[in-house]
């Protein structure tokens, strides 16, 4: 797919990194996630409800003057779902089409997913005239789709290799563009990260950390981390390795299913059954990343993540890795204040690093 | 502790029981009973969330049902509470979490509540019970169940449900060391079939002016009956609150009543003016969403199947217009001329999107009170605040 086929396709946004864009691409659309920079939307919901969700009925304009055909909302979770109702309700451009959302990933709810992927892809095209995405069509994205992935499997490994000039806010800020921009429109900064030589003075100094999560909608944290001395080797968000984590089959014969295993399977979000996976999966980051620490982010009011903090940390403590619990408000970071909490977290639980 | 609690709960009200043989007194005991059984070392007990998993599957087996959420919310009408909610704060778990879950998990820790044999919930009231679930299933090293409810009803989606159901049934007696016995659960959804046809019956009973019953009470059983459902205590329960209000509408009994409410979600379960109030302002609450009618009767030759639908069309699954669609007819059916949303701060699902409520009750001339309280936290509970809200509603609907 060339750069200029890209450029007239139509955008569509979509909500959650459980949203195969494939489909959307497949269907000859422009997919990228709605990450507004600034919070909103605090006159139609409730206050004790998640600010990403308030600052995305905030970018109802923004979304309807960037002409975007609809807006894919995913069954992520309680206050999702009701972002889609007031979506409906209170927003007639773009419209929103509903992704249901298993909880769990075994077989029966990868049929089931794959059957909501294949209604997904019927609506784009019966409701908002996109193409009919063929088994031949989603191939393409998928093998597309995978490309990019890899790339990005490059650029973390660079983050976390102590030899590598790529810091952890370099790759989160490219992650944002790449959600915020389309993934493919950044391409060519993933192969420059990639790409990029290693540092002549040998290796980075600090503590090396592990940030993990929720949504980042900004890099102010892992910028904080660095300007606290530290290293951010890697950044387990679902706007950064989680998004990419994992390829879908390609020539399975059966694309939609394929999608659906790949989405459902890979290290999943908090919202997902299955804590024990989960800490597996993160345990397993720490280790590849080598990490002296991990720096843990939830969304205020945001439940899936919040209940994982206490077992997570305890866990952790198990294992002697010192692990620090920061809550932000979507779209309005304190950086005073997270600033003084990460510093004395390097101080006191990873002075120097190992 | 909790059962000690229980215990105190299941004397008192066997005596009121005898006493005055009251419908309440007949649930309180009830409740108190079975939840005493769960302390029994020789049964085998299921934790799980009795107002959205089908409870028939339950009554299948010889098991003890125990719903962690409603013995957390009975705990903190009393002395146990705080202190569960604190001991899972002091354990890391937010203020921002459900302050039930807060007290279930404290509850876990400090061994108040008896050791589940196997637990099981569903996607669908809100997400911090499935995450609650877990938590409890790995402190007690016991697998959790969880049963997916998508939010549309489609023929897929009734199978994916129901396809569960039989997996979920199956695990349930592998976990208890018990085959599933289906003509018991043919009876059990024969059961609820007929408690059905009586909740309908005291439906129609609620539509009496003056009230014969509502308010706190009607909520609270609302939600707590559903322990029961699959069991014939639940029909027992139906037909003596029935009768009770075809008794008090025949003696021209009921408080007098200036205006009517419709209760969307939850109750506070501490002590609390609300329902005090409302009284005081003669202001009955006949109907709340907990207790409407929303599933067929289900065929027990086909208990899966039938389950499944009635977990699909629960109004708290899929797009919040399920909540306000039957506005309109309630409206009319009962006389209502306002409604209060119980706005307990952690339930997402509830309150995020009371705006549209708000403009359903608008487009039909009525007004609508977010009332934030937390459900079970009497820390956070501020009278005079609460006072104020509720006098100035009724001021407003008095017009």
């Amino acid at each position: 797919m060339t750069h200029s086929t890209q450029e007239r396709r139509r955008g569509i946004f979509y909500t959650c990194a459980y949203v195969p864009e494939e489909v959307l691409i497949a269907a000859g659309f422009r997919p990228s996630r709605l990450l507004p920079a600034e919070r909103g939307g605090d006159s139609l919901v409730h206050a004790s409800t998640c600010g990403y969700v308030k600052s995305l009925l905030g970018a109802a304009e923004q979304a309807r003057d960037s002409g975007a055909a609809a807006i894919v909302i995913a069954n992520s979770c309680d206050a999702m779902r009701r972002l889609y109702d007031l979506w409906e309700a209170h927003v007639p451009t773009p419209p929103a089409l509903f992704l249901d959302l298993p909880k769990q990933a075994d077989e029966d709810s990868v049929a089931f997913f794959a059957f909501e992927l294949r209604e997904l892809a019927r609506r784009l095209r019966d409701d908002l005239a996109g193409k009919a995405a063929g088994d031949e069509d989603l191939e393409a994205a998928i093998k597309s789709c995978n490309e990019l992935r890899s790339s990005m499997g490059t650029v973390f490994r660079r983050q976390r290799d102590p030899q590598t000039a790529v810091t952890g806010s370099e790759v989160v800020d490219l992650c944002l563009r790449a959600c915020r921009d389309g993934k493919r429109e950044v391409a060519a900064d993933i192969d420059e990260l990639a790409r990029r030589p290693p540092r002549p003075s040998g290796s980075g100094t600090g503590a090396r950390i592990l940030l993990a999560g929720g949504l980042l909608g900004g890099n102010q944290l892992a910028t904080e981390i660095e300007t606290a001395g530290a290293q951010v080797v890697a950044v387990d968000s679902c706007i950064a390795a989680r998004d990419y984590h994992g390829l879908v089959e390609e020539g399975s014969g059966d694309p939609m299913r394929a999608l659906a295993r790949r989405y459902l399977q890979r290290p999943g979000c908090a919202r997902m059954h299955g804590f024990e996976e989960r800490f597996a999966y993160l345990k397993s980051v720490a280790e590849e990343a080598a990490a002296d620490g991990i720096v843990f982010h939830t969304v205020k009011f945001c439940d899936t993540f919040l209940y994982d903090v206490p077992m997570l940390r305890a866990r952790f403590k198990q294992l002697d890795l010192p692990f620090l619990w920061l809550e932000s408000d979507y779209g309005s970071f304190d950086a005073a204040q997270a600033g003084t909490r990460i510093e004395a977290f390097l101080e006191t639980s990873c002075p120097s690093g190992r | 502790m909790f059962e000690t609690f229980l215990r105190a709960m299941e004397q008192k009200s066997a005596t009121r029981l005898e006493k005055t043989g009251s419908a309440s007194a007949l649930w309180f005991n009830e409740w108190a009973k079975l939840g005493l059984r769960a302390y029994d070392p020789g049964n085998k007990v299921v934790f799980t969330s009795a107002y959205s998993f089908p409870m028939e599957i339950v009554e299948a087996f010889d098991a003890v049902p125990f719903d962690f959420e409603l013995a957390a919310g009975t705990m903190t009408a009393g002395p146990l509470g705080v202190p569960a909610m604190s001991e899972a704060e002091d354990r890391g778990y937010s203020m921002d979490t459900c302050s039930f879950h807060r007290a279930a998990l404290g509850a876990s820790y400090l061994d108040y509540f008896p050791k589940p044999d196997a637990l099981i919930t569903t996607s669908y009231y809100c997400d911090g019970k499935v995450k609650t679930n877990e938590i409890l299933a790995a402190a007690s090293g016991v697998g959790s169940l969880l049963l997916h409810v998508p939010a549309a009803v489609t023929a897929e989606s009734v199978a994916y449900v129901s396809k569960q159901l039989r997996e979920i049934t199956r695990a349930v007696g592998e976990a208890i060391g018990q085959k599933p016995d289906h003509d018991r659960l043919k009876a059990a959804v024969r059961s609820s079939n007929r408690a059905r046809k009586s909740q309908l019956r005291m439906l129609e009973l609620l539509k009496h002016c003056p009230a014969p019953w509502g308010g706190s009470q009607l909520v609270g059983f609302s939600i707590n009956s559903q322990l029961f459902t699959g069991n014939e205590i639940r029909e027992r329960l139906h037909d003596a609150f029935a009768s009770e209000m075809e008794r008090k509408i025949e003696e021209g009994g009921g408080r007098p009543e200036r205006h009517r409410l419709y209760w969307f979600a939850w109750i506070p379960t501490y002590r609390s003016e609300v329902f005090e109030i409302l009284e005081q302002r003669q202001i009955s609450v006949p109907l709340c969403e907990t207790f409407r009618l929303c599933w067929d009767e289900i065929d027990e030759d086909n208990p899966f199947e039938g389950l499944a639908l009635r977990c699909l069309n629960n109004p708290f699954v899929g797009p919040g217009r399920r909540r306000t669609d039957c506005l309109e007819s309630i409206v009319e059916d009962y006389g209502i001329d306002g409604a209060i949303l119980f706005a307990t701060p952690a339930c997402r699902q509830s309150i995020s999107g009371y705006v549209l409520l708000k403009e359903a009750l608008g487009k039909l001339g009525l007004p609508l009170l977010v009332l934030d309280m937390d459900i079970g936290d009497s820390r956070s509970y501020m009278r005079g605040q609460i006072r104020t809200r509720l006098e100035a509603f009724a001021e407003l609907l008095d017009g």
